[in-house]
């Protein structure tokens, strides 16, 4: 074995190599450091494994063994391949960090859990109301199934637990479970009117989980957020697939669904209290009838005229649930010019500057907010914490009733929660009854908050940044490295073939990996 | 230094003409309805001066120019978990490091640099001495199972003893062996080497090594795939 181990070492350190000058007299012995240029069986492995993550086929070393070059067909095929699509989910996975673990979708009142030694099935944290604790029912059916009355027996413990019913879950319809009574109640609306799958109802000792359960989760929150996430994978899949320009991914109007998703619009969650769900990211209307089941099919949804493609999508949206972090992430991955310090640190604030509410305006932080705050401006119909859109016709830019309520008390929850009706400073009083996204908002800026984010993608991709730092983007997962200075000009024709050729995501690939210095591997 | 002060300079001209065009004429004017207070109560406009634009700039970044040396040519990338798994199971002909099934690479994929993008956001592709460790472990699986397979198979089924007999030499069938060599460094390190390449010699001395040492020519084509996976030119492109 330590033979073995010496002769790899060996071999390594040979590998790695020396540039010990030509000519040696044992010039057989010595490993030369390979040459930059990689020959064409070595760039098809390049490309093979940029553009489809795997190595090639022996048929594929064996064209371009009998050309000794890589035919551009064989690259064409590589693009238009479904793993090539892979590597671009990939890539842009790296741009819009699609992670939502930990993110709380689901009511924890509207969530069922499953008894094993009794396969009863109940509410754990809304059975403290009722129950008296975090505990199930009885395991005793439940002598009137109809549920018009509900029978609670003190037990020792000083709970009072009521029976169960049999039901049929939506998540295996067709077998009937043991359901505890209070949470199997199938009621649309409590006494008092409540809706019993909005929030208020999730509380509601009268509220169920609804006909079949569909109100309720369980175990299925990852499903949900998986889907989410996979939503932004779809929209890359079908953009760069269809060789649509890569500018609709950043403002198309359609979103993926599938079936847990469906369900999870329709029915989960507006309950939800961790975010806000109203208004719907999507509303009911848009949704296609589909099974609970069937996680494997992607419907596409198309959605009203004020969606920007990934750039509004629920995953993006809850992944970075602030204005401003939306804007951040959109300047450092799609402009590339991430918001940082300037070597050395931030200027002293001058007289007065520090002390200015207006983080645009404060010493200090204006050297990021004077284009931050613009920048998050183009999100300002799109809730924080949420996911949905501020309507114009249900979200005036300006709000009497809201105004008013800020000088004289007695404000809504319409008001408060969308509305600027308190003054941290005395600056901030002239903006009473206005959306909270005008708060400091200039007048060159008002248009941001109406049009949206496809407005500003329009904007950056007129002046050619966005384009100029997609191309960045690709040479950095291709070249595996940033750009040089003396490259820039080589950065500018990858930017402009790629405008040239629609913003075609396939094109600034293949630009890149054809170029020169794709080929010079050191 | 005059480095950095003119990559500086490049991301503050970036930046101006960003600047210029998010800066404002003039604020808004809020009050638009009669529900405002009486005019003497209304709060003075908000007037935000206008931001210095040679204070913007932007510091190191994943976007700093890399040095003029570097220009022209790209360093050797590391592959990811999936591509590495990818090789493998195709150099070997469908064998991936797994264990009950599933793969080891992906179980150690955090390990090896994936992101998970909430708490690590950038892919760590460098071939750390942890990764070299797994990767050596990963090939040591791969190769041992896949000579055993081969032992069973014929030789038009195998891809690692491809060119060979179970007993062939250097010394009983020196052809044989190089063609064996050569056509698995296409396959592993996707080069083509003639007969006369020197840099076949250290691979004819490994395997003339571990025939010395074993007496059994099958553990040195072991140790050749292992060495072949181990090897940069492999887990690198």
């Amino acid at each position: 074995m330590m033979t073995v181990r010496a002769i790899l070492i060996a071999l390594l350190l040979c590998s790695l190599g020396s540039s010990a000058s030509a000519e040696l007299y044992n010039e057989e012995m010595v490993c030369r450091a390979p040459s930059d240029e990689l020959s064409a069986t070595e760039y098809l492995r390049s490309l093979s494994l940029d553009l489809r993550g795997s190595l090639p086929t022996e048929e594929e070393y064996d064209a371009v063994l009998n050309e000794n070059f890589v035919p551009d067909a064989l690259i064409a095929d590589f693009l238009a391949s479904d793993e090539f699509l892979d590597m671009a989910v990939r890539f842009h996975k790296a741009l819009l960090w699609p992670n939502l673990d930990g993110l709380r979708l689901v009511n924890r009142n509207m969530e069922l859990r499953k008894e094993n030694s009794t396969g009863l099935y109940y509410r754990y944290y809304a059975g403290q109301r009722y129950r008296g604790d975090r505990v199930p029912c009885r395991d005793i059916e439940e002598p009137d199934p109809t549920l018009q009355t509900i029978v609670k027996v003190a037990m020792e413990d000083g709970t009072m637990r009521e029976g169960y019913v049999w039901r049929e879950s939506y998540w295996n319809p067709g077998e009937e479970i043991k359901v505890c009574a209070y949470d199997a109640q199938a009621m649309e609306f409590s006494e008092n009117g409540t809706l019993c799958r909005s929030r208020s109802g999730a509380s509601k000792d009268d509220c169920g989980c609804g006909p079949d359960l569909i109100w309720c989760a369980y175990k299925n929150e990852g499903l949900f957020r998986e889907a989410l996430e996979t939503d932004l994978d779809h929209r890359v899949r079908e953009i760069i697939g269809s060789e649509r320009p890569y500018l609709d991914l950043l403002t198309d109007t359609s979103m993926h669904v599938n079936g847990p998703l469906v369900h999870y619009f329709r029915h989960i969650a507006e309950a939800n209290t961790s975010f806000s769900m109203m208004p719907f990211a999507v509303s009911k209307d848009y949704l296609p009838q589909m099974d609970y089941n069937d996680t494997e099919t992607w419907n596409a949804v198309s959605l009203p005229d004020h969606q920007a493609g990934v750039l509004t999508s629920p995953a993006f949206l809850l992944r970075f649930q602030t204005n401003r972090s939306r804007a951040n992430q959109f300047w450092t991955k799609f402009v590339c010019e991430p918001f940082q310090p300037p070597p050395g640190g931030l200027p002293e604030a001058k007289d007065g500057e520090a002390l200015d509410p207006d983080l645009q305006s404060r010493g200090g932080c204006k050297f990021c907010h004077a284009i931050l705050e613009p920048a998050a401006s183009y999100w300002g119909r799109w809730p924080e914490s949420g996911t949905g859109y501020l309507s114009q016709e249900e979200y005036p830019a300006f709000d009497p009733a809201c105004e008013k309520c800020a000088l004289v008390g007695g404000c809504s929850s319409h008001c408060s929660n969308n509305y600027i009706v308190k003054a941290l400073a005395p600056k901030e009083e002239a903006y009473f009854g206005w959306l909270k996204s005008y708060l400091y908002q200039h007048d060159a800026h008002m248009a941001n908050v109406e049009e949206g984010p496809s407005l500003l993608v329009k904007r950056i991709a007129h002046d050619e940044r966005l384009p100029n730092c997609m191309a960045h983007r690709a040479v950095q997962w291709l070249w595996g490295r940033n750009i040089a200075e003396s490259e820039f000009d080589v950065l500018s024709e990858f930017s402009r073939s790629f405008m040239m050729e629609g913003y075609n995501f396939k094109e600034l690939v293949k630009a890149v990996v054809t170029s020169p210095t794709y080929r010079r591997v050191r | 230094m005059s480095r950095w002060l003119s990559i500086f300079a490049v991301c503050i001209l970036t930046l101006v003409g960003c600047v210029e065009e998010q800066l404002p004429s003039a604020p808004i004017n809020p009050h638009t309805t009669p529900n405002h207070p009486a005019p003497e109560t209304i709060p003075e406009k908000p007037t935000p001066a206008a931001v210095p634009v040679d204070l913007h700039g932007v510091g190191e970044s994943e976007l700093v120019p890399v040095s003029a040396d570097e220009a022209n040519v790209r360093p050797r990338k590391r592959m990811n978990v999936e591509q590495l798994d990818r090789a493998l199971r195709r150099v070997t002909g469908g064998i991936g490091w797994d264990k009950n099934n599933k793969s080891e690479l992906e179980r150690l994929a955090a390990t090896l640099g994936r992101p998970d993008y909430r708490q690590v956001v950038q892919e760590d592709l460098t071939p750390s001495p942890v990764f070299l460790k797994f990767l050596d472990d990963a090939a040591r699986a791969v190769c041992t199972e896949l000579v055993e397979r081969e032992k069973t198979q014929g030789v038009e089924e195998r891809v690692l003893m491809s060119h060979v007999e179970l007993e062939d030499t250097l010394d009983s069938a020196p052809e044989k062996v190089q063609a064996n060599l050569r056509a698995l460094l296409l396959r592993y390190h996707g080069v083509v080497l003639g007969d006369d390449a020197p840099e076949l010699e250290t691979w004819r001395w490994l395997h003339t090594s571990v025939v010395h040492v074993t007496k059994d020519p099958v553990q040195a084509w072991r140790a050749i795939c292992i060495a072949l996976i181990n090897h940069p030119s492999f887990y690198s492109f």
